[in-house]
């Protein structure tokens, strides 16, 4: 039993599996970008769904019957949508320790039999310790040397705080998917209309009352701004006076006024707000601003690493691998071979292996 | 100021199909010259647009596809001078033509002249959405004439005056991660805005969904070539589905939601 949730564990940690995931959760949402979904307001789904049958006949009872029309709260969706989130969930616990080491700097250095299993790597013949410091402090990193048995190792580094951004990345996606699932779950919205100005309306914790409207007009007679003039009441006793625009809500003890329409009529202004408690809301912005830091220091600041291994042979090994462009990198530890040749005049060396 | 604009583009673009065609050094020069000078007329264009409007020239279709069209041309600039490349210029800016006709003769003259916006897309969130998304879109359209090149490459090996099939590829790669971010801050100030304008970060709306697929695309193309090794082929078909994403974003969703009967907010 224990060897079988070893190997599961190990199966949603993999990252095909998560890339998988990744393809049937797009193929899912373009698919659901096709069907009718039932409006977000629970009073308009019996007019909704009437015109859903005239629509689609008989049709219209299976799709309602199977989840489509709301797909997207659906297990159709949230199957391959949960089966990430535990994929993103095992893969960033698998690989921490090792991402928050090298992201930190305490990188352990390599064997010799792991070097040689590098993607990258050249043999220049020196024993040179002066060509390889040179070679490798000269650019604009940080150079480490460790002796280790009368042979030195020197690496030399970059983006290497761009690891934790994979954290970051996937932190990010979890918390947007726990975000997202707070806000579906205790999130509430009421409409609030407001027909008489002056005159008190219950929101639930407190009220609203209407005390101007004004509209601002483009030189063409176009509206260009609304704002409602809004006093909040608790226990008939104004606690906060607020004009809510569009775009900008008021706000009061965790509440959003959101001003959403406005019906002129004779006997005053018909003024329609949102009353909004999203408590998963800034859960879901922090994850969107750490998803898009993490994404971009992830994929745009690659980590390289290079590595200068003094052998007792009098050979000078140079090995590196990178996050990013691999063929960049090839290239550019090519340059670095061919600077550590012209520092002891060695034979030109060897194009990169790249054995794996 | 626009249209002289695009005049510049297509003399650009001949003059890369031109170097493409001979491999004449100040060919490509001239070319890239005359892209330079597209870009900054355009941005003139759309700046004057601005001022005439009093407002950010981001909010109409028509736009966003003039500027969807200067964010491909200055992403392609940014790689030519990155790269040194100006063969690459014969593959994109045939695309930035595309857009750009598309924004030019595309739309009814009512529609391109310049209006004041309704009070919901009055908004920082708004304009930081549709510049990164532009950003973005304009970023992946390079890729996928990027991945086109590099099909062709592939297909023929023998080819004078291509770049080798793997600088091609790193090309596309960087161009893709550098695109990526502004994709996800498009959807992160979009999400805002929509929160502050209609009270929900998201809706499931059709543009909202093709976002998200175009967003998940690239993620899977980054993935795969960071993490998993993907090279060739693959790479290039997913840079170019992704760039299908974004069209059927940008311009198929209006289409299907009026061909499905479906709802959506984002008719403006």
């Amino acid at each position: 039993m224990k060897g079988i949730l070893r190997q599961a564990w190990h199966y949603w940690g993999r990252l095909g599996v998560a890339t998988w995931l990744l393809v049937g959760l797009a193929l899912m949402t373009a698919l659901g970008s096709l069907l009718p979904q039932l409006p977000p307001n629970p009073a308009a789904h019996a007019g909704w769904l009437r015109a859903a049958e005239d629509k689609f006949g008989p049709l219209a009872r299976v799709m309602r019957a199977s989840g489509l029309f709301s797909f997207f709260r659906s297990p159709w969706f949230w199957a391959p949508a949960g089966a990430l989130t535990l994929s993103l969930f095992i893969c960033t616990l698998i690989r921490f320790r090792t991402v928050w080491r090298i992201g930190t700097g305490r990188v352990r250095r390599p064997t010799s039999e792991e070097l040689s299993r590098y993607r990258y790597q050249v043999r220049i013949r020196t024993a040179d310790l002066a060509a390889a410091r040179a070679v490798l402090s000269g650019g604009r990193f940080r150079t480490r040397e460790t002796p280790v048995k009368g042979r030195i190792v020197l690496l030399d580094e970059r983006n290497r705080l761009a690891r934790l951004g994979t954290l970051a990345m996937h932190l990010g996606l979890l918390l947007l998917l726990v975000g997202a699932t707070i806000s579906g779950l205790a999130g509430r919205r009421k409409s609030v209309i407001i027909s008489r100005p002056g005159e008190p309306v219950s929101v639930g914790p407190f009220a609203v009352r209407l005390d101007g409207w004004h509209v601002d007009t483009y030189p063409d007679g176009s509206p260009a701004d609304y704002r409602a003039d809004v006093a909040i009441l608790q226990d008939g006793r104004v606690v906060r006076e607020a004009p809510i625009r569009v775009n900008h809500p008021g706000r009061y003890r965790g509440v959003s006024l959101l001003l959403m329409g406005h019906t002129p009529s004779a006997g005053g202004d018909r003024v329609e707000l949102l009353a909004l408690h999203d408590p998963g809301y800034l859960l879901v912005i922090a994850a969107g601003v750490l998803l898009t830091a993490g994404v971009g220091t992830t994929f745009y600041l690659p980590h390289e690493q290079m590595w200068a291994w003094m052998a007792d042979d009098g050979t000078m090994t140079l090995a590196g691998r990178t996050t990013g462009n691999q063929a960049g990198f090839a290239r550019r530890l090519m340059r670095l071979a061919e600077r550590a040749r012209q520092h002891v005049g060695t034979d030109p060396p060897s194009p990169p292996q790249a054995d794996s | 100021m626009l249209n002289i604009g695009f005049d510049a583009l297509l003399a650009a673009t001949l003059l890369y199909l031109a170097y493409l065609a001979w491999q004449r050094l100040w060919l490509g020069q001239v070319a890239a010259a005359a892209a330079g000078l597209a870009l900054l007329v355009l941005a003139a264009g759309l700046v004057l647009r601005g001022v005439a409007a009093g407002r950010w020239p981001l909010t109409s279709h028509f736009e966003f596809a003039l500027l969807f069209g200067w964010a491909t041309l200055a992403a392609y600039l940014l790689l030519e001078r990155a790269t040194r490349q100006p063969v690459f210029g014969a593959f994109v800016t045939p695309l930035a033509v595309g857009m750009l006709s598309y924004a030019l003769l595309g739309f009814p003259s009512a529609e391109r002249v310049a209006r004041p916006v309704s009070p919901v897309l009055r908004s920082v969130w708004l304009e930081i959405h549709v510049l990164s998304a532009a950003l973005g879109y304009g970023a992946g359209a390079v890729a996928a004439g990027m991945s086109v090149l590099f099909l062709v490459r592939e297909r023929r090996p023998q080819a004078e005056g291509l770049p080798a099939a793997e600088i091609i590829e790193a090309a596309t790669r960087q161009t893709v991660a550098a695109g990526f971010p502004f994709l996800s801050l498009a959807l992160l100030a979009g999400a805002i805005w929509a929160q502050t304008a209609w009270g929900h970060y998201w809706g499931w709306e059709p543009k909202e969904c093709w976002a998200l697929v175009t967003w998940l695309v690239y993620l899977v193309f980054l993935h795969g070539s960071a993490l998993r090794g993907w090279r060739g082929r693959r790479l290039a078909w997913l840079a170019l589905l992704g760039f299908a994403c974004t069209l059927m974003t940008f311009v198929g969703v209006d289409w299907l939601v009026e061909a499905a009967r479906l709802e959506s907010l984002h008719v403006f």
